[in-house]
């Protein structure tokens, strides 16, 4: 059990929370052009760090906003929680 | 606005009396209020700014309540609120009319909730059992409003004053599931059910 801390309501238990995934997928840019490689990629297939890892998580059962959580896999330490950023980076 | 139609109880207690002074736990089923959610989240500073024009001052601070009178007003999220039995100050109508250009949304919850008091002096054990918060009152003070989870049901607490308990705000159609868990969670405090 994780305790996440919301940028919001501060520290609360992970049962109040849904995983959104690993925060730095990014859809292909040009969904016509795209290979169906790049498209595998997207879907499927994912990194899966021992240590540092950035993710993306709803306070589903609370203030119901998403945010970014750097976590260490290894450790379950939580290292920073924010809110997401106004644009996707490119 | 559509008429509205008459609120009716999600569930009917039955009344268990002759206990109330050995009980730990006094519940009560609330009757239903008025709740309006007014949601601002891009740029809510004009919004608070109109409604403290009007003299209703919005929590600013996450998860603490505002109260004026019968009325309070709940932070749920950044730039939403829940304002409760305001009817007396101000109205949909009114509130509507005075914030017409900006962007927000306000949406009448009344017949969504059903709302719950736990009382007594064991009213803290009982709500422990089902919820992960912080229960503490340096973490949960009087005024609070978090929004968590209570035997498996999402719902809003707000810890009332002078320690008489929690408020609870249910989702209607789970009411009568959460009402048999309080019931049955809080037999070993001696549970007395008053009349609302």
């Amino acid at each position: 059990m994780l305790l996440i801390p919301c940028p919001w309501c501060g520290p609360r238990a992970q049962i109040e929370f849904t995983y959104g995934g690993d925060a730095d997928v990014r859809r292909p840019k040009d969904a016509m052009a795209a290979t169906g490689a790049a498209w595998h990629d997207y879907v499927y297939l994912r990194d899966n760090p021992r240590g540092s890892h950035d993710e993306i998580w709803q306070h589903s059962a609370g203030c119901r906003r998403w945010l970014r959580l750097t976590r260490d896999t290894l450790t379950h330490a939580i290292i920073d929680s924010a809110p997401p950023t106004k644009e996707p980076p490119s | 606005m559509p008429e509205a139609l008459p609120r009716e109880p999600a569930i009917r207690p039955v009344q268990k009396v002759g206990t109330a002074s050995t009980a730990g736990v006094v519940l009560t089923l609330r009757p239903a209020a008025t709740i309006l959610r007014l949601c601002a989240p891009l740029d809510h500073a004009p919004f608070v700014a109109a409604l403290a024009a009007a003299g209703l001052s919005l929590p600013e601070d996450p998860c603490i309540s505002e109260q004026w009178g019968d009325a309070t007003a709940f932070w749920v999220a950044p730039g939403e609120w829940w304002l409760v039995d305001i009817g007396a100050t101000l109205t949909e109508t009114t509130i509507r009319a005075d914030l017409p250009a900006r962007p927000r949304a306000i949406v009448d919850l009344s017949h969504s909730r059903t709302i719950m008091r736990i009382g007594g002096s064991q009213a803290v054990d009982l709500v422990a059992k089902g919820c992960p918060l912080d229960l503490d009152p340096t973490a949960f003070p009087t005024g609070g409003c978090p929004q968590s989870v209570l035997a498996g049901v999402n719902l809003l607490l707000h810890r009332l004053p002078a320690n008489a308990g929690f408020d609870l705000y249910v989702p209607r159609s789970y009411a009568r599931h959460l009402w048999e868990w309080l019931q049955l969670a809080g037999a070993e405090y001696r549970i007395s059910v008053a009349a609302g």
